[in-house]
């Protein structure tokens, strides 16, 4: 039984203008002018002390402010929007601990190269560096985890600053970029202000046409070539031209984790993930190949399992707009920087003579396809996810938290496109799930958007239901419930001699019940005669829905790479 | 191995902090600063040493290039080009 909203609750995020017009303009005006200027639509947020002064001009503004019950949910939402959009998503939090509690989202959008600009309350500039209260230096705090950062101390740069914070976000490689503003410049009365233009766009940089052409020889001359594929392809904006060029070579293709969805996944030349929980087609493919065509990847452990060891006949070509990937990990035969549409375009030109290659991969990856016929009455999450998505369809967005029900959407799911599978590739934010769940469905309403989390992560975010609740946002969430931190009773299981510690969560609260506590639709699942009728009541549900999914304990993530192992080491059920 | 980079950057607020960040993080060990005191675009030599093996100092001095408010590096290894992201 879900609490009905009373009249008394927000239904629509748009604040009340509260007659501020009459007060004289301040920075904090002109900085909420220039986010409008600037084309921001929704911010994440959450006031306090330092901050107020800017909530102060919200209302009456055409700013969308969702109010969070927690500043990281501010950031990780705001992830998710730079995800779904490629435009910088924003989140605001005041100084101190509102502060800190945004940098795990940063240095999340840092570790996976999402746009995000969060904006912080600071203490004003003649206390900073007194230790005031809720003063600490997020902008030394965050300097690691950002792509720049500034403390807008100017109030007649406001607007200017601004809009080439949100140029270096979206921008080359996109990152988060932090702006700390002082309470004196918030409330600075301004007598005139210049609106917010963003730099100029510089054209793309065209790759170097030699590397290009370097790039085509070495693909003709490679017999077991492979794509290698990671986030930066969608982050470039190169998605078409490399499906144009998989389909101009015939070229075989495995995906990172983040790359994942830029060939569809049921295409046939894509032979799944790479990697730690990669599929065995895909991670022999790597190891048996004389040509690594990487594109807009960065060589993660996670997917090279032991380097020294990874690919080892191979040659390299390396594309990536970011010079300081190419040859970090991995020497590359030919490197080549710059746009990466521009790239996978001059490289369509080539033409390798690999029947036999495609061949042999396509029989591999029928040899060694996921199996979903598990023993056993319980649901078995791999074989709900698989559903789950083929009944979605194309309108299917993914949004993971972290843990085994991670892999195995990655594993089993079904994805169009990069947008429909958002995750904490980098960082690995247990937590990410709901709140960028929430980020994910207001940036693209349409489309259908499942959190997919599990009893350990959803708690660290759980209070997010109430924002889903505030807003009525429709998200679906499917909580798989193990009773356990599954990946890593898992590895305390495999590499830890079974000595299990501290990973049981017997004393989990009702998942059902509490979402229903929150005002959320929920049902249990127990039983895998019930899936299809639990996929049923998710997709046909027009408002917000959590499913408790009950799962085995003792369920592993399969196949797996042994940590400091060689890919070809593949542990499987 | 002692290696020497020199950074030409705007020293604006944190650009300092920031590139030393970038090189600690990195897994160098800063031995030696040099900066004659300016205002608007400086010159920064840093003297530092690798912490372990596989540490290029190539790719260092890519990964400050492609801080903000850094225009140029040159390190013992060569020069590493910087292009701007703003126009």
């Amino acid at each position: 039984m879900t609490r009905p909203m009373t009249a008394q609750e927000p239904s629509d995020a748009t604040p009340i203008a509260q007659g501020h017009n009459t007060r004289p303009k301040t920075g904090s005006h002109v900085l909420v002018e220039a986010l409008e200027q600037l084309g921001v639509e929704v911010v994440f947020g959450y006031p306090g002390g330092a901050i107020m002064p800017i909530y102060d001009a919200l209302p009456g503004s055409k700013l969308k402010h969702i109010l969070v019950r927690h500043e990281q949910a501010a950031a990780l939402a705001a992830d998710a929007w730079g995800r779904m959009t490629g435009k910088a998503g924003v989140c605001m939090a005041t100084s101190g601990p509102g502060a800190t509690n945004l940098v795990t989202g940063i240095a999340n959008a840092f570790m996976d190269s999402i746009p995000m600009v969060a904006i912080t309350g600071q203490v004003p500039q003649a206390i900073m560096g007194t230790d005031g209260f809720q003063e600490v230096d997020v902008f030394g705090i965050t300097m690691p985890v950002v792509k720049h950062s500034v403390i807008l101390r100017d109030p007649s740069k406001i607007a200017e600053t601004l809009a080439e914070c949100f140029h270096i976000a979206e921008s080359g490689r996109p990152g988060p970029v932090l702006i700390d503003v002082p309470k004196d410049v918030a409330t600075a009365v301004i007598e005139s202000s210049q609106p917010a233009v963003r730099p100029t766009v510089r054209a793309r940089v065209a790759a170097d046409e030699a590397s290009v052409k370097a790039g085509i020889d070495i693909i003709n001359s490679a017999k077991k070539p492979l794509l290698y594929v990671g986030g930066g392809v969608a982050r470039a904006g190169a998605v078409e031209e490399l499906r144009a060029f998989a389909k101009e070579t015939g070229i075989p293709e495995v995906s990172t984790l983040q790359g994942l969805g830029c060939l569809p996944t049921w295409d046939d030349q894509h032979l799944g993930m790479l990697g730690m929980h990669g599929g065995k087609a895909a991670n022999m493919a790597v190891q048996e190949s004389d040509l690594l065509i990487v594109c807009g990847a960065r060589f993660d452990d996670r997917a090279t399992g032991r380097l020294d060891s990874f690919a080892p006949n191979a040659r390299v070509v390396h594309l990536d707009r970011d010079p300081a990937e190419i040859n970090k990990l991995r020497n590359a035969d030919v490197g080549i920087q710059g746009d990466l549409a521009k790239a996978m375009q001059g490289l369509s030109a080539a033409r390798p003579e690999i029947d036999a290659w495609c061949s042999h991969t396509q029989d591999e990856k029928v040899t060694h396809a996921m199996r979903y016929d598990a023993p056993g009455k319980g649901v078995f999450a791999p074989l709900f996810l698989k559903e789950l998505s083929e009944a979605a369809g194309d309108d299917f967005v993914a949004v993971c938290d972290v843990g085994q029900h991670q892999m195995w959407v990655a594993q089993h799911c079904r994805f169009s496109r990069p947008q429909a599978h958002l995750t904490s590739g980098g960082l690995g934010t247990m937590g990410y799930g709901v709140p960028a769940g929430v980020g994910a469905k207001l940036a693209e309403p349409e489309a259908t958007v499942v959190t997919v989390t599990g009893d350990g992560s959803v708690m660290m975010n759980i209070h997010e239901l109430a924002t889903i609740r505030r807003y009525r946002v429709p998200l679906k969430i499917v909580l798989f419930d193990n009773s356990t931190l599954g990946l890593v009773r898992q590895w305390q299981e495999l590499f830890f001699e079974e000595n299990f510690s501290e990973v049981d969560l017997f004393d989990n609260p009702d998942f059902a019940e509490l979402a229903e506590a929150f005002g959320i639709e929920a049902f249990t699942v127990t039983k895998r005669d019930d899936t299809d009728s639990a996929i049923d009541r998710l997709l046909s549900c027009n408002g917000p829905i959590l499913a408790h999914v009950r799962i085995d304990p003792m369920e592993n993530v399969w196949p797996l790479v042994p940590p400091g192992r060689s890919n070809a080491e593949m542990m499987e059920a | 191995m002692d290696f020497r980079i020199t950074i030409d950057f705007e020293n604006d607020e944190g650009a300092v902090r920031r590139i030393l960040g970038v090189i600690e993080q990195r897994g160098f060990e800063i031995v030696s600063i040099a900066m004659p005191g300016a205002e608007g675009t400086v010159s920064m030599t840093v003297g530092l040493k690798p912490r372990g093996e596989g540490r290029s100092i190539e790719i260092l001095g890519r990964q400050i290039a492609r801080l903000h408010s850094v225009q140029n590096v040159q390190t013992t290894q060569g020069q590493t080009e910087f292009e701007r992201e703003c126009a």
